[in-house]
């Protein structure tokens, strides 16, 4: 197990209210292996990998308790200064915003040589070799002549093929993107997710990768988990997850898809409103909004229901029937 | 406001309300209440609003309670908390309590009724000086932000420098040669009109495409000349004008505010121009809303806030400035008492009585110092960075 | 041009070689630098009742087709025949008895309400530029459009940052057809929302068109979100209309390269179909100064000599379809 996140809490304090962003939240993330957490604005996805990262805001963050678990050893444990090992070297991040996560300031060699040579101690020569080398991976033309170039020089998809690099130059066991191409135009996005798939089968490395568009899952995931108000509502395969839904919540999402197919006919929607984290229902998260619902579901919150072939899905009604 | 029970929306099957009820007052409330600095910044400008209300009644009229012009020779520079000597002093001369608070001056006048008296002053000058450069700076601001980007032909801008310039001669006293620009503006008007009538049927020749030359922008134009105004040294320009005019303490005000709108000018401007492209302002000039309607309805609101923490910082800015201007003496006249004259007057007995100076230095440093303090609170409440959006 | 026979009276709006340009202005003296052509030749018809989906990257021109429409910017050629009149030469005071007739829905449900007044008070404005002088009117108007739009009345009372994307998205709807209009723009009204909120609104904006015969001009990059709510479809690129058909026409038989390689980069929600098929290359390029010839001649796999020469033009292929490409026409 390479990454593996158990039973993660993490609540967030402000005037005297209780944001449960995350609410007991285990997933994992095997060797070679693309995963994909998908979920609407609010559900924690994001908290949990700055958490992974210890990068979370604190205050008003406070982690109350679980594990992240990181080749058997829990990175909660770490002091800052052995995680700013990990940090950049073993795990790496690659952030929305291409445009807000480079520096203006500096070239993009300074950038990428920087990350290469905080972890390791080469000279400059070798770290600009490497440099170019990374480029010519993430499929940057004439690498040589864009090493000099500023941020504000290069186009939104070359600023996050900059982003890949500079991730990908310590050759880290995992990367972690968090919504890479939702500001990208969709011929971008398209090539931005064949170089993902491109650089897994060539580095073998694990993707933990955060989107909240179902197409970009089907297209690039081995694994899937579905995140709904702080909790895990369904996980398993991606083909398991997309044929076969357990969970009334990802058969919502799939069902309110709209393609023109389903032109002149009502599109299947999810009623109400995603909840905000400070007043999150009693029972399970989703009751108020859900079609399947039952007088338990009102109180009690749900376990886990086992569909064998690692598809577990947070739904006993289902289940029963 | 109404309060709905939380079951009514479910009970419609309708949409409701994510967040619970809570007016942006009470937020900031909260918000300011949290911030200490701030909160004790507004607890002094309140007591200090107080204290300069009540100054103005005990210190007025012909009996006042407090009389700040009572010249005692027989008991000057008396320290603080000393006991007035009742058997020289007359019956009409014994001030309240039989206690000089603050002590007395080279003239034995009660230094804590002449406080009172110029608390009032410092109040005063600090808002209403304030109020007319954010009004300046509102108008001003608000035109360039809002209408900037249109240019300004060269008969307009012509025009525009005859009438402002015949205008500030007479505001100046220089009536005839006033009155002459003036008409000369009216004839202009006249011309321009008759030029314009005849162009539209079709006669164009070189001296019209002059006339109409897209020349500059309003916004360039004022902006241009914000530039100019920043560029004298204010407490100079000021201390130019106060040597003109008579010295009293309307003036004062006037001054002051006519020469320290320029910050407020270039913050309404750029709120402004940011609102402008703002989608509620675009859905609003689709629905068919008038400009006057736009801005004062739907602008203004949105700009007001950061003017009002820039406007508090000023008031700081104006009382220190009108302290600065009694101090050289070219403030309100004696014998009416302002912390600036105090202050003044008791540096020359600094060593004999330090109270005289340290008294309204006290005053001034804490007075500004709140107005500062809760500015700046006032700054962070209103960012909206700070607060979550949801 | 793309007739509708159900459509006695021809289209509700006719856009005739539009063009915008901006001006790019450097330096001290603001002289002009460049010009950006956002718009550049742009021909469509809006047909009553019906929807013309307008998708293209960003950059692409496509909201500012939207705001030319709606007299929100001033075009710099064309016509734009609404009802027969062209309304592209008007005054603004000419135009505003025509405001009421088109309305605008935005994409940031956040910037789009006045956070300073409430719900009820940001709808009023519509019904007192319709006249409605009465206050107890627009009170009961005010919770009519709330309902309709599927807000609890009472939600009049409250201010923006109370409500959620989703529903601020409905009030900025309530507030569009507060001035009973005919045509709104929607311009990308469901890409900020969650996955789950999106299918809400399209399905209200859907069940409006019907109740109200309302036509929509929707303006999106999501070619999902567009092939289900339009009936016909102009995809966008650089400023020009690069093809242009009846909605199945598009999906189902894509001619110009463009609409292939969009079509082709939408990633499917289904695993069973990856897509292996080559990606097309290289970035979307600025609109500021393009070259002459072909605006898509920098990424095109099937681009010649003759693509770069001289501007292309459209050709009809068949009655519903129009593509800007000579080779594949």
């Amino acid at each position: 197990m390479m990454l593996s996140i158990q039973d993660l809490k993490v609540y967030f304090f402000s005037d005297g209210r209780v944001a449960r962003a995350l609410d007991g939240v285990s997933y994992e993330a095997r060797k070679g292996e693309t995963v994909c957490l998908v979920g609407e604005s609010g559900c924690g996805k994001t908290v949990s990998v700055l958490t992974i990262l210890r990068i979370l805001p604190q205050p008003p963050g406070r982690i109350m308790g679980g594990k992240v678990l990181f080749n058997g050893q829990n990175l909660l444990d770490l002091n800052e200064e052995e995680m700013q090992k990990i940090r950049g070297r073993r795990i790496a991040m690659i952030f929305q915003e291409p445009m807000t996560s480079l520096n203006p300031v500096f070239t993009i060699e300074d950038q990428i040589e920087e990350a290469i040579l905080v972890h390791e101690k080469v000279d400059i020569e070798e770290a600009r070799q490497r440099c170019i080398q990374l480029l010519k991976d993430v499929g940057i033309p004439s690498p040589e002549e864009r090493l000099r170039d500023y941020p504000h020089q290069l186009s939104g998809g070359q600023r996050q093929r900059v982003m890949i690099a500079m991730a990908l130059a310590c050759n880290p066991e995992i990367v972690i993107a968090d919504e890479p191409t939702t500001a990208l135009d969709v011929t971008i996005q398209a090539q931005i997710l064949n170089l993902f798939r491109e650089l897994k089968q060539k580095r073998e490395m694990s993707l933990l990768y955060i989107t909240h568009d179902l197409g970009v899952v089907a297209n690039i995931a081995d694994r899937v988990y579905v995140m709904y108000a702080g909790v895990i509502a369904e996980q398993g395969e991606v083909a398991h997850i997309f044929h076969h839904p357990r969970h009334p919540y990802t058969q919502g999402l799939l069902a309110s898809l709209p393609n023109r197919v389903k032109r002149g006919k009502t599109l299947h929607s999810i009623p109400g409103t995603v909840p905000n984290p400070a007043y999150k229902p009693e029972g399970c998260p989703f009751h108020p909004r859900c079609p399947d619902v039952i007088g338990t579901c009102r109180v009690q919150f749900p376990e886990m229901c086992d569909y064998g072939g690692g598809h577990l899905s947070r739904c006993p009604v289902l289940y029963e029937r | 406001m109404k309060a709905y029970s939380e079951n009514y929306f479910q009970k419609t099957g309708m949409e409701r309300p994510l967040a619970p009820r809570e007016t942006r007052w009470r937020e900031g409330w909260r918000l300011l209440k949290r911030n200490r600095l701030a909160f004790a910044g507004l607890v002094i400008f309140i007591l200090f609003f107080l204290i300069a209300l009540a100054g103005l009644f005990l210190t007025s009229g012909t009996k006042p309670v407090f009389d700040p012009a009572v010249v005692r020779l027989e008991e000057k520079l008396r320290p603080p908390l000393s006991n007035a000597k009742l058997e020289i002093l007359s019956s009409d001369r014994v001030p309240r309590l039989g206690l000089y608070l603050f002590g007395t001056d080279e003239l034995g006048r009660d230094v804590f009724s002449r406080m009172l008296q110029g608390a009032w002053v410092s109040l005063t000058v600090g808002f209403v000086a304030v109020g007319i450069a954010v009004l300046i700076g509102i108008l001003l601001g608000g035109i360039s932000g809002y209408y900037g980007q249109n240019a300004m032909r060269a008969d307009q801008i012509f025009l525009g420098a005859v009438l402002l310039l015949s205008g500030g001669l007479v505001l100046m006293g220089i009536t005839f040669f006033g009155v002459v620009l003036l008409c000369v503006g009216g004839v202009l008007l006249v011309f321009f009109q008759w030029v314009k009538k005849r162009a539209s049927k079709g006669v164009e020749t070189a001296w019209t495409r002059f006339l109409w030359m897209r020349a500059i922008s309003i916004d360039t134009l004022i902006m241009r000349f914000v530039d100019i105004m920043l560029c004298f040294p204010s407490f100079f320009l000021i201390l130019t004008v106060v040597a003109l005019l008579p010295a009293s303490i309307y003036n004062i005000m006037i001054v002051i505010g006519l020469t320290s709108w320029m910050g407020t000018t270039r913050f309404v401007r750029a709120e402004f121009l940011s609102l402008r492209d703002q989608d509620f302002v675009t859905a609003a000039r689709a629905l068919g809303v008038s400009n006057w309607r736009i801005i004062f309805r739907h602008m203004i609101p949105n700009a007001i806030a950061p003017v009002l923490v820039s406007a508090t910082i000023s008031i700081a800015t104006a009382i220190l400035t009108e302290a600065g201007l009694s101090f050289l003496g070219l403030g309100v006249p004696p014998p009416h008492a302002t912390w600036g004259n105090i202050l003044s007057d008791g540096k020359n007995f600094i060593f004999d009585a330090p109270w005289l100076t340290f008294i309204p230095g006290v005053a001034i440093l804490i007075v500004v110092l709140s107005f500062n303090l809760f500015g700046e609170g006032l700054r962070d409440i209103l960012n909206p960075r700070l607060r979550e959006r949801s | 041009m793309i007739e509708k026979n159900n459509s006695s009276d021809g289209p509700l709006l006719k856009v005739k070689g539009l063009r915008k340009h901006f001006p790019v202005r450097r330096g001290f003296l603001q002289r002009i630098k460049g010009w950006v052509k956002a718009v550049d030749g742009v021909d469509v018809d809006i047909f009553r009742g019906r929807t013309l989906g307008l998708v293209g990257e960003s950059g692409c021109g496509k909201s500012t087709i939207g705001r030319l429409i709606l007299k929100l910017l001033e075009p710099n050629e064309g016509k734009i025949l609404y009802k027969g009149r062209d309304i592209s030469g008007m005054t603004q005071n000419e135009v505003k008895p025509l405001r009421k007739e088109m309305q605008i829905i935005f994409q940031d449900p956040f910037g789009s309400l006045n956070p300073r007044m409430t719900v009820g008070q940001s709808i009023e404005e519509g019904l007192r530029t319709l006249g409605v002088k009465n206050h107890g009117e627009r009170k009961v108007r005010v919770s009519q459009l709330l309902e309709m739009v599927g807000i609890a009345p009472e939600a009049a009372d409250f201010y923006p940052h109370e409500f959620s994307g989703g529903q601020r998205q409905r009030i900025g709807i309530a507030r569009a057809l507060s001035v009973e209009p005919s045509l709104i723009v929607c311009d990308e009204p469901v890409s900020a929302l969650d996955v789950s909120i999106q299918s809400q609104i399209i399905n209200l904006l859907k069940e409006l068109q019907n109740r109200l015969g309302l036509c929509y001009l929707f303006i999106s990059h999501d070619l999902n979100v567009v092939g289900y709510m339009s009936d016909t479809v102009a995809v966008m690129y650089l400023g020009h209309i690069m093809e242009y058909a009846a909605a199945d026409e598009l999906y189902d038989h894509p001619l110009h390269p463009y609409t292939l390689a969009l079509l082709s980069a939408v990633p499917s929600p289904d695993p069973d179909h990856r897509r292996a098929q080559p990606v097309l290359m290289g970035d979307v390029p600025s609109a500021l100064n393009p070259p002459p010839g072909c605006k898509f001649q920098g990424r095109c796999p099937l681009v010649e000599d003759r693509c770069r020469r001289k501007e292309i033009e459209v050709y009809q292929v068949s009655p519903e379809h129009q593509v800007r490409c000579w080779k594949v026409a």
